[in-house]
């Protein structure tokens, strides 16, 4: 991940961020000189050349009072430079702190705050400008409060947005448990942590506000005789614009330019300030992945087993080359077996399953020396896992993912998402498919499942839902399910009930199971065997029983075994722990 | 006395007419001075909400809250000050800190809004970098980590910083929400067991809130169940472990895989 530093310099290394610098640069140089250079001669009435062409003399010409066209525009660049700053910088104030205000008054008052920022930018900001700047007066600062007032609604309901989100975290909570008054809290808490938006459509809007000025003086309503911006020149010259076109063209193109030069800097501000996932081209490169020690089984693969992969490897692309994720990982899954898969977090365990099931995208790259699933030579590499595994998905192969609240689709009924392998994978016509998914949905003891077909994910429990996933699996015969922490975010009491019930599929249809989990509790009480993870690589290969007996060899096991509480463990003691920064990857691996 | 948390007839119900909710359903429970009460409960029991109510992140619809002989429910002015007294570890570590703000600045945030809740004048800078000092010892932290942002430091260490932050106002009650539940079982026994000898030398009480049996029985003193927003079972903790007289938990100790 780079810094924002960097990120900003590379971002004006590209050809955006060079046009944003020189246009920027342009402007203010404009803005901040060109009165004093040019501002005399711009002023320079020629009664003899009064809205003459372009000529050697006078570039793009003269306007209806002799004066050059060109020198006028460049002059009138601090004048509608500066008053849509003004005006952006008040309504952005404005706007932050009318968005950050529902928030700190809280209740039934801040909910209406939100209902007056809603009505307001239900009306055009235009529209708002003008009657703001008709009811203030004609004048430039009536027409700098006008824009300033009509952009509040709509910078004021973004900031609210943005800082909403915010408001729901922890640290907010926290901040307000130690008794931090709450104004505070939105000023220290949550501004900083919404800058980076802000900051961005702050420039964005900057860009509108020149428009919208122009065209409040256009209409006569902003700049006033003797003083000009470019909406008061278009004015001016598009009276005569088939005459003289260069009178209103020039200052509009000015407009157009100027405008435009503040959406660039904020699309620079957006790429430097935005984290970005790593696709350089520098990873495109560097195919050669790591070879990989690998660890668990050892020999070639099993044709026997229902899974068999040899030195499995999962990379990603860092700042100084590929970084392993998975070292190099063999294992066999037998016909009927239940494999528990058990690691902490960044052991790999669910690297490791979800590259079986060719889920992982690039920038991960995956790849293994063989791999064989169901009697079929299965190929694991980035890219490829499409083709190669279609036919299984949806048959031989199923899935059961950790979080029940994001694994079903929430707005399609859940009948239709367990009935759907039936239709994509099975050749089942709709009507065959809806009772098959009905029956899956009674095997999972689903209660009245005819009903619970046409509802919706949110109508089910987290265990219900878990327990619909389990379903969709079995709509073909799998001889496989692949689990990834499928009870982690269950309450104990349905947990027992999800294990139980994969117990009795693997009794009852000899479906092999590949359970991965952290609680070691959990993979011991369901899986037959277990294979330990750390760092990356398998460090233990061993039988549920004799891991449970206290037969195990490996050091990392052994350390892991202590730190799990259990109901007999010695109260008088403190609690076992491994230390941070503790290292069990030097020692021997057993092989499987 | 006036370090005693009393829930009395606490109720919390959310929402109006037919979709109002109640997740505390009159709960009666006493944090006695100095122990470690632990509140255990699947989800939807409320022991969230009950947690919650006691430090005014939410307020109760029936009943009352008391630290000592205040009310510090429905709280204003020099009461709200004493609810202060009452802190939280929550429980995600990714989200319990200001990703902005150094870990030394979110200390001293903590020793400023103390003092003066204590009504004392604000320590000197000086006086409260050295406080975080002691505070960074006190949870086997280096000094250098006040300079670190919380994106720097792992789940276990962010939650020492909690536990910390927690210490650093002064409380006389303590509510840890699952502190442990988003960390790897390892680093789990690091944390707990620095709560417990932060307890044992400064006194205050505890309110362990857990979904896991196991660790609850290993911390606290006293267990009591949640079940639907009502209190179904309080006791000692190895008499409501090895004898439970309610249903749900026997249903809840049993379902604890075991090895």
């Amino acid at each position: 991940m780079m810094k924002t530093r960097e990120r900003f310099l590379t971002v004006l290394g590209s050809p955006l961020g060079i046009l944003a610098a020189i246009a920027c640069a342009a402007l203010l140089f404009l803005a901040l000189l060109a009165p004093a250079i040019w501002g005399e001669a711009a002023a320079d009435i020629d009664t003899m050349q009064i809205s003459k062409g372009p000529s050697p003399e006078h570039v793009f010409g003269t306007d209806g009072s002799g004066r050059d066209i060109l020198l006028r525009t460049l002059v009138a660049t601090r004048l509608s430079v500066v008053m849509a700053l003004m005006a952006t910088g008040i309504g952005v104030v404005g706007g932050v702190l009318i968005g950050l205000l529902p928030l700190i008054v809280g209740g039934r008052f801040g909910r209406w705050i939100v209902v007056g920022i809603n009505i307001g930018v239900a009306f055009p900001g235009l529209l708002l400008a003008i009657a703001f700047s008709v009811i203030l007066g004609q004048s430039g600062a009536a027409a700098t409060t006008a824009i300033a007032l009509a952009m509040v609604p709509n910078y004021g309901r973004f900031t609210h947005n943005l800082a909403a989100s915010v408001w729901g975290r922890d640290f907010i909570a926290a901040a307000e448990v130690l008794g931090v008054p709450t104004w505070k809290t939105a000023f220290r808490h949550v501004l900083p942590n919404v800058r980076d938006p802000l900051l961005v459509n702050a420039a964005i809007t900057a860009g509108g506000a020149l428009v919208s000025f122009a065209g409040l003086s256009f209409l006569g309503l902003g700049i006033q005789v003797p003083e000009y911006d470019w909406g008061r020149m278009l004015n001016e010259g598009l009276t005569r614009i088939f005459v003289t076109p260069a009178a209103a063209l020039v200052p509009g193109v000015a407009i157009i330019l100027a405008g435009l030069t503040f959406v660039l800097l904020g699309e620079v501000l957006g790429k430097a300030l935005t984290p970005t996932t790593r696709r350089d081209v520098k990873s495109r490169f560097r195919r050669h992945m790591p070879s990989g020690e690998a660890s668990g089984a050892s020999g070639p693969i099993d044709t026997d087993a229902v899974l068999s992969v040899r030195n499995l490897r999962v990379a990603a692309p860092g700042d100084k080359g590929w970084g392993s994720l998975v070292h190099g990982v063999s294992f066999d899954v037998a016909r009927g077996e239940i494999v528990g898969i058990v690691g902490e977090s960044g052991s790999g365990k669910s690297l490791t399953l979800t590259s079986v099931a060719g889920l992982l995208d690039s920038p991960l790259s995956v790849a293994a020396d063989s791999a064989q699933f169901d009697g079929q030579p299965l190929t694991l590499k980035t890219g490829t896992h499409a083709s190669s595994l279609n036919h299984h998905l949806g048959q031989g192969l199923a899935m059961i993912f950790q979080d029940p609240m994001s694994s079903l689709n929430p707005a399609l009924s859940v009948g239709s998402q367990v009935a759907e392998p039936g239709v994509l994978h099975l050749g089942m016509s709709r009507s065959v498919a809806r009772s098959a998914a009905i029956e899956r949905l009674e095997s999972v003891r689903i209660s009245d499942a005819e009903r619970r077909y046409g509802q919706y994910p949110h109508e089910y429990s987290g265990g219900m839902r878990q327990r619909a996933m389990i379903a969709t699996g079995l709509m073909g015969k799998p001889a496989l399910i692949l689990a990834d922490e499928p009870t982690t975010a269950l309450d104990v009491t349905v947990q027992a009930e999800i294990l139980s019930l994969l117990r009795r599929i693997n009794r009852e249809d000899g479906t092999a199971i590949v359970l991965v989990s952290h609680d070691i509790a959990v993979v011991t009480s369901l899986c037959s065997r277990v294979l330990v993870m750390y760092g990356g690589r398998i460090v233990e290969n061993i039988g549920s029983e004799e891991l449970k007996a206290g037969h195990a060899k490996h050091p990392y096991t052994k350390a892991l075994l202590a730190t799990v509480p259990t109901m007999q463990t010695d109260r008088d003691r403190p609690m076992a722990s491994i230390p941070e920064g503790a290292d069990f990857s030097d020692t021997s691996r057993t092989p499987g | 006395m006036s370090n005693r948390l009393r829930f009395e007839s606490v109720t919390v119900t959310f929402g109006h007419g037919a979709s109002a909710f109640t997740a505390v359903d009159a709960v009666d429970l006493t944090l006695e001075p100095g122990e470690v009460l632990g509140l255990v409960g699947e989800s939807g029991s409320g022991k969230s909400t009950l947690a919650r109510a006691a430090v005014g992140l939410t307020e109760p619809s029936d009943g009352r809250i008391l630290l000592g002989d205040s009310v510090i429910s429905h709280s204003r002015g020099a009461t709200r000050r004493e609810r202060r007294r009452v802190q939280m570890i929550f429980q995600d570590p990714q989200s319990c800190f200001d990703p902005r703000r150094t870990i030394g600045q979110s200390l001293d945030e903590a020793l400023v809004e103390a003092a003066r809740r204590d009504g004392v004048a604000t320590p000197s800078q000086p006086t409260r970098r050295g406080e975080i000092g002691v505070l960074l010892a006190a949870v086997a932290l280096p000094q250098d980590y006040a300079d670190r942002m919380p994106g720097q430091l792992s789940g276990g260490q962010r939650q020492r910083v909690a536990v910390a932050r927690a210490i650093a106002a002064r409380p006389t009650v303590v509510l840890a929400d699952e502190i442990t539940s988003a960390l790897d079982a390892s680093v789990q026994g690091s944390v707990l067991n620095l709560l417990r000898d932060l307890q044992r030398e400064f006194g205050f009480s505890v309110l362990f809130i857990s979904h896991n049996l196991a660790v609850v029985r290993l911390v606290c003193d006293r267990v009591a169940v949640m079940r639907g927003g009502r209190l179904v079972e309080l006791g000692e903790t190895l008499q409501v472990l090895e004898r439970p007289r309610a249903a749900y938990t026997r249903e809840l100790i049993t379902a604890v895989p075991s090895m």
